[in-house]
C-alpha cells in the first residue's frame, strides 16, 4: 500500500486563506483531514486551475489509512480509496465536465465538527453544489 | 462509542461497514455467514498452539450466532448460516450480521444508520428496516441505540463513491449506469448526477452465486457426488486454486467457463430495462462478481465506455457513508 509522508508548512504569507481556515481548527487530526480532503478534491477536479497536469495516476493515489479500534487487528479493518481503472473502452469520449470549484459557503469552509466521529468532515470532499444535489437526490430514501 | 453516521451493507456475500475513525473513514468487512454459535471453543484448551478464531457471538431473539472474519465457511452438513433469498433482510441472520458489524467497532449509539438494499427490494423492505432497527436494539449482552435508519439502493452508494474517487470520469451532467454484481443479485442504477432514474434501474437474482451454483451442479454431474456448499468454490476461484473434492484436486476453470454462460440471462434482462445507452456517459462495474460479468456487459453495450472499480467491495458502503454524512451535515432528517 503506497504511502507518502510529507511535512508541509502552511504560512499566512503564502496561503492566507488556507492558513486562516486551518488555524481556526483546534483539533490536529481534523486539520490534517481537512487538508487531505481539500487536496484530494483539487487533484480530482480543479488541478488544472493551479497549472498541474492531471493524469490517470491520481486515481491510484494512496488510500487513506485508518487506525484499528482497540482490540482489533489491522487486517480486518482497512481503509481504501476506491480508484477506478478503465476496462478497454470501445469508444473514445470527450472529457467530462469537471465539477465546479467549491464555493465560499461549501462544507469544507464550515466550522469543523470536532470529536472522534466526524461525519461532517468526512463529507468535506463534496462541494456545496454536490452536497446539496446529493441530499436532494437521496432525500426520498430518508423516510 | 457513539457514531453520528454508521453505514453497513449486509450483502449476501460479505458484510461491509464504513464509519468515522478519528479523522478518517474506517472500513470493515467479514463474510455474511452467521452459523449457530458453538458451545465450546477448543482453541482455549490448546495451550496456545491453536489460534482462537476471530468471531463474536451475537444473540438475536434468544438464539446465539457466530459472526466475524474467521467464521467457518464449511460445516458438517453445509449449514454455513448463509441466506440466499429475497427476504434476507427479515431473517435473524441479517440481524446477527448487522449487530456484529456494530459490535466489532464498539458502537453503542448511532444517530444515522445507513443500510443497503438490492434495488428491486428497496420499495418492499425500506419501511421494514426502519421499523425493525430504529430504537434500542437488544443483542443479548449488548444494547445499541439507533435514532434514524436510512435504507438505500446498493448501487447508489457505488455511484457516490465513483463521483468522489472517479475524478474526471464522473460526469455530473449526463447519466451513468452503475452495475453492482453482488453475490446473489445483480443490481443496476441509471442516474443522472445523483438522481436515480427508477424506470431504467432494477435488479434481478443472479450474481456470482448463480455461477457458483451452476458450477456445483456441473461438478456433481461430472463426479457423481453433490457439492455441499458453494463457499469453497468461491474461495478457490478467487485464490485461483484447485478445489479439494474427495481426494481430488479439481481444476475449476472448465466448470467456470461452462457455468459463466448463465451471465447472459442476467445481462439481457438488465439491457432490456436500461434500453439504449446513447445518453449514458459510462458504465461503472462494481461488486464482487463484476469481473465475472464484465465481458458480457461489454458485449451488451459495445459503444459505451466501461469502468471497473478497483476496490469494488467497499464502493457501496463508502458511498452510503458519504450520503449519510451529507444528510447529517445538512440537518438531520431532511
Amino acid at each position: 500500500m503506497g504511502k507518502l509522508e510529507i511535512k508541509v508548512t502552511i504560512t499566512e504569507a503564502a496561503t492566507p486563506t488556507l492558513y486562516r481556515r486551518l488555524a481556526a481548527m483546534g483539533d490536529l487530526r481534523q486539520r490534517a483531514f481537512f487538508l487531505k480532503q481539500l487536496a484530494e478534491y483539487g487533484a480530482c477536479n480543479v488541478s488544472e486551475m493551479i497549472g498541474m497536469a492531471v493524469t490517470h495516476s491520481h486515481t491510484a493515489s494512496p488510500p487513506p489509512t485508518v487506525s484499528s479500534p482497540p482490540g482489533r487487528n489491522a487486517a480486518e479493518l482497512v481503509a481504501v480509496a476506491i480508484p477506478v481503472s478503465d476496462v478497454p473502452s470501445v469508444e473514445a469520449r470527450a472529457p467530462a465536465p469537471a465539477l465546479p470549484p467549491a464555493s465560499r459557503n461549501d462544507l469544507v469552509n464550515e466550522p469543523p465538527v470536532l470529536g472522534t466521529t466526524a461525519p461532517t468532515a468526512a463529507a468535506g470532499g463534496l462541494s456545496t453544489l454536490a452536497l446539496d444535489a446529493l441530499v436532494a437526490a437521496t432525500s426520498r430514501f430518508n423516510g | 462509542m457513539k457514531a453520528s453516521v454508521f453505514a453497513t451493507d449486509v450483502g449476501y456475500g460479505n458484510t461491509k461497514s464504513a464509519f468515522a475513525r478519528g479523522a478518517e473513514i474506517g472500513l470493515q468487512m467479514f463474510p455474511s455467514l452467521a452459523p449457530p454459535a458453538t458451545n465450546s471453543t477448543l482453541s482455549q484448551h490448546g495451550g496456545g498452539y491453536l489460534k482462537a478464531r476471530d468471531v463474536i457471538t451475537v444473540t438475536v431473539d434468544g438464539s446465539r450466532y457466530e459472526v466475524g472474519p474467521d467464521v467457518a465457511i464449511s460445516t458438517a452438513y453445509g449449514d454455513t448460516g448463509r441466506t440466499l433469498s429475497e427476504d434476507f433482510v427479515t431473517t435473524p441472520n441479517y440481524t446477527a450480521l448487522l449487530a456484529g458489524s456494530l459490535q466489532y467497532v464498539g458502537v453503542t449509539e448511532v444517530d444515522r444508520l445507513v443500510l443497503g438494499l438490492p434495488v428491486h427490494t428497496t420499495p418492499m423492505y425500506s419501511d421494514y428496516l426502519r421499523d425493525r432497527y430504529t430504537g434500542e436494539l437488544d443483542f443479548g449482552d449488548t444494547r445499541i441505540v439507533v435514532r434514524n435508519v436510512m435504507p438505500l439502493p446498493q448501487p447508489l452508494g457505488a455511484l457516490v463513491s465513483f463521483s468522489q474517487y472517479g475524478g474526471d470520469k464522473f460526469d455530473p451532467v449526463n447519466s451513468h449506469l452503475i452495475v453492482d454484481v453482488g453475490y446473489f443479485t445483480t443490481d443496476w442504477v441509471v442516474a443522472r448526477g445523483f438522481t436515480m432514474d427508477d424506470s431504467r434501474s432494477g435488479g434481478v437474482p443472479g450474481g456470482a452465486a448463480k455461477i457458483y451454483q451452476q458450477m456445483a451442479a456441473l461438478i456433481q454431474k461430472s463426479e457423481g457426488v453433490a457439492v455441499s456448499g458453494i463457499e469453497r468454490i468461491d474461495e478457490c476461484l478467487r485464490e485461483n486454486l484447485p478445489m479439494l473434492f474427495y481426494n481430488k484436486d479439481l481444476d475449476l476453470r472448465p466448470f467456470f467457463e461452462e457455468a459463466r454462460s448463465l451471465c447472459h440471462t442476467t445481462v439481457k434482462e438488465m439491457q432490456s430495462r436500461v434500453g439504449r445507452a446513447e445518453d449514458i456517459r459510462s458504465i461503472v462495474l462494481t461488486g464482487g462478481g463484476a469481473a465475472i460479468y464484465a465481458p458480457f456487459i461489454k458485449a451488451a453495450f459495445p459503444r459505451t465506455t466501461v469502468h471497473m472499480m478497483e476496490s469494488p467491495c467497499y464502493a457501496n458502503v463508502r458511498g452510503f457513508y458519504l450520503i449519510g454524512s451529507a444528510h447529517h451535515a445538512r440537518g438531520g432528517n431532511r
